[in-house]
């Protein structure tokens, strides 16, 4: 039984066709990559997996919950319930350290708790650096941050989106190996990215192309 | 770290994170509090001091006997005027009476002497001796009156000697008159405890309270009305006064409100990407509501305080500037500032609120 099922999700701009028609199954522990040229529509499809937007058509169901005809608050709730999220652009808040950003995540979810959120810095290897603000931290420290964050109220799915296109090779390759052992540990991660070497070190690529799966599995070059 | 330390800590990394605009909705807040703090200090002591201005004029109020009683009862007329409190400036019953003096027959008004420059300020009054009682200036001529002296007067069989110590003038009828001690009078005059009718002066605007007495005291034969003219034309002058300063006063509000509203406008526009990262980590529209109200209650506070104390002391300079007179602490001021800064800063944030509310969680994966 797949973790993540979409049928015929489709998701309309006006007149832009954003997804087209996507079904897709995700089962649980996998390491996916979404692929695609840019205006594919990889983001699109992340945002409606981790209830950030609703599809136009289709149902989404995850972890047996279908979440298409949940309103927006609904929405939230979930979110912060089963998604973790990891952006190319790190996001985290200037003036808090690495450690209350991870906190940040709990205080939405929960509960704020040091404890818990220095053992997630510690998992990516940052409990030396928890009291640095963003901008005292290397790009690839921030993005381990935000990685803890995503890890930090157990989520059932960690979405990250082009998590290393703003990251020099050095700094990708801690990070990406960091998503290969949270993988190793049964964690559901779905990676969006350009990079074709980055790709293939998913377990499963899609292909996305207007909108639409195109050759799941197979390398188009 | 519990929930309400990191809600202050976000507040504020919030403020902190753009200085120049918290400077700027402070700044805003600060002025509009300073100029309600001003007017409501002024509104509440000057006011006062203004009317003390106006009761420069003499006497706005009269207890007249009311019909058919011919006289008024002395000790009404003081329940009255102890019924004023400290508004009362000045108070003198008046008791009028035809003597005889030397042969011919003169007018003799019994007042407060010590009262007499309060309720009738017009009166010119120049000390010639050490008696109390005071001559008018055309009676005096008649009298060929030089210095101090004694002068006998007599009503019915009864016979008087009283001291003069000054010269009276006004102008009008009182420069025929002879104004003597108000107890003297009424012994003389055989009306104890009785006065042709009471001045008071009063700090506008007049009590309504004295409404109530006029009806009280009215059933017993005392009729306490404001003199007309003097005391509508203080009250349309006062009218105008806060007429003017309020609206003045509601236009800064509203500039203010205006001057925050637009900058927070800013800020939530500039932070469009964090408010949708806090959507995204799981924040509802509690959590972005209890934030930016958060900020507009912490800047309403701080602004609404240090406004209070910039404009406590720009009225005491007002006060003593204009009416030569300190305006006191009062609490009631400080809590009319805080409370119109804290209303402003929440309802100026409520707009950029909403646009908050607005921005989409899916921002935070859009690219640049
Ligand atoms: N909010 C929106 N309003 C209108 N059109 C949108 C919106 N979001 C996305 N689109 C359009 O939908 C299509 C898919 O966009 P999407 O962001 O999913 O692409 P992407 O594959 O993530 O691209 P990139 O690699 O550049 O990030 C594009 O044509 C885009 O212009
Ligand atoms: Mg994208």
């Amino acid at each position: 039984m797949a973790l993540i099922k979409l049928d015929g999700v489709s998701k309309t701009y006006g007149a832009v066709n954003a997804l087209d028609n996507i079904t897709l199954a995700i089962d649980k522990g996998e390491l996916l990559a979404i692929m695609g040229p840019s205006g594919s529509g990889k983001t699109t499809l992340l945002n409606i997996i981790g209830c950030l937007d609703k599809a136009s058509r289709g149902s989404v169901i995850i972890d047996g919950a279908d979440i298409s005809p949940l309103s927006r608050a609904e929405l939230t709730k979930r979110r912060r319930e089963t998604i973790g999220l990891v952006f190319q652009q790190f996001h985290l808040i200037p003036h808090l350290t690495a450690v209350e950003n991870v906190m940040l995540a709990q205080y939405y979810h929960s509960l704020p708790e040091r404890t818990e959120a220095m053992e997630a810095l510690a998992r990516v290897g940052l409990e030396q650096r928890a009291d640095h603000l963003p901008s005292e931290l290397s790009g690839g420290e921030q993005q381990r941050t935000c990685v803890a964050r995503a890890l930090i109220n157990r989520p059932t799915v960690i979405l990250a989106d082009e998590p290393t296109g703003n990251l020099d090779e050095e700094n990708e390759e801690l990070v990406m190996g960091l998503f290969e052992e949270l993988h190793g540990e049964g964690h559901t991660i779905i990676l969006v990215t350009h990079d074709q070497e980055i790709g293939s070190r998913a377990g499963r690529q899609i292909r996305l192309a207007h909108g639409r799966t195109v050759a799941a599995g197979q390398h188009v070059s | 770290m519990g929930k309400r330390a990191m809600y202050f800590k976000l507040l504020s990394a919030s403020l902190a994170n753009r200085r120049a605009r918290t400077a700027t909705i402070l700044a805003a807040i600060i002025i509009c509090a300073a100029v309600v703090s001003v007017v409501t200090s002024i509104y509440r002591d000057t006011g006062t001091q203004f009317g003390k201005e106006l009761r420069r004029y003499g006497a706005n109020m009269v207890a007249l006997p009311r019909p058919p009683a011919n006289f008024v009862d002395q000790s009404l007329a003081d329940k009255a005027a102890r019924s004023f409190g400290d508004r009362l400036v000045g108070y003198s019953p008046f008791l009028y009476g035809t003597v005889t003096l030397k042969d011919s027959e003169v007018v003799v008004v019994g007042v407060r002497l010590a009262q007499l420059e309060k309720v009738s300020p017009y009166l010119k009054i120049t000390r010639i001796g050490t008696g109390r009682t005071l001559v008018g200036r055309r009676l005096a001529e008649k009298l060929e009156l030089t210095g101090a002296e004694r002068l006998s007067l007599s009503f019915a069989e009864r016979k008087k000697v009283f001291n003069v110590g000054g010269i009276v003038e006004s102008g009008g009828v009182e420069d025929d008159q002879i104004f003597v001690d108000l107890r003297s009078a009424q012994e003389l005059l055989g009306r104890p405890q009785a006065a042709s009718l009471a001045y008071f002066s009063v700090l506008s605007p007049i009590p309504r309270r004295s409404a109530l007495i006029s009806n009280k005291a009215g059933n017993d034969h005392l009729q306490l009305e404001p003199i007309g003219r003097i005391a509508r034309s203080e009250r349309q002058v006062l009218d105008k006064v806060s007429a003017l300063i309020f609206s003045v006063a509601g236009m800064i509000l509203a500039t203010s409100a205006l001057a925050v509203a637009t900058t927070m406008m800013a800020v939530v526009i500039e932070r469009r990407r964090e408010v949708a990262l806090k959507k995204a980590l799981g924040a509802d529209d509690r959590g972005i509501i209890a934030e930016f109200a958060g900020e507009g209650l912490v800047l309403g506070l701080v602004g609404g305080s240090l406004g209070w104390l910039l404009g406590y002391l720009a009225a005491q300079w007002i006060g003593r500037a204009v009416f030569q007179a300190s305006v006191s602490f009062a609490a009631t001021t400080v809590l009319i500032t805080i409370g119109t800064s804290l209303a402003v800063a929440v309802i100026a944030m409520s707009v950029p609120v909403r646009l908050a509310l607005k921005i989409e969680p899916a921002l935070a994966l859009k690219g640049e």
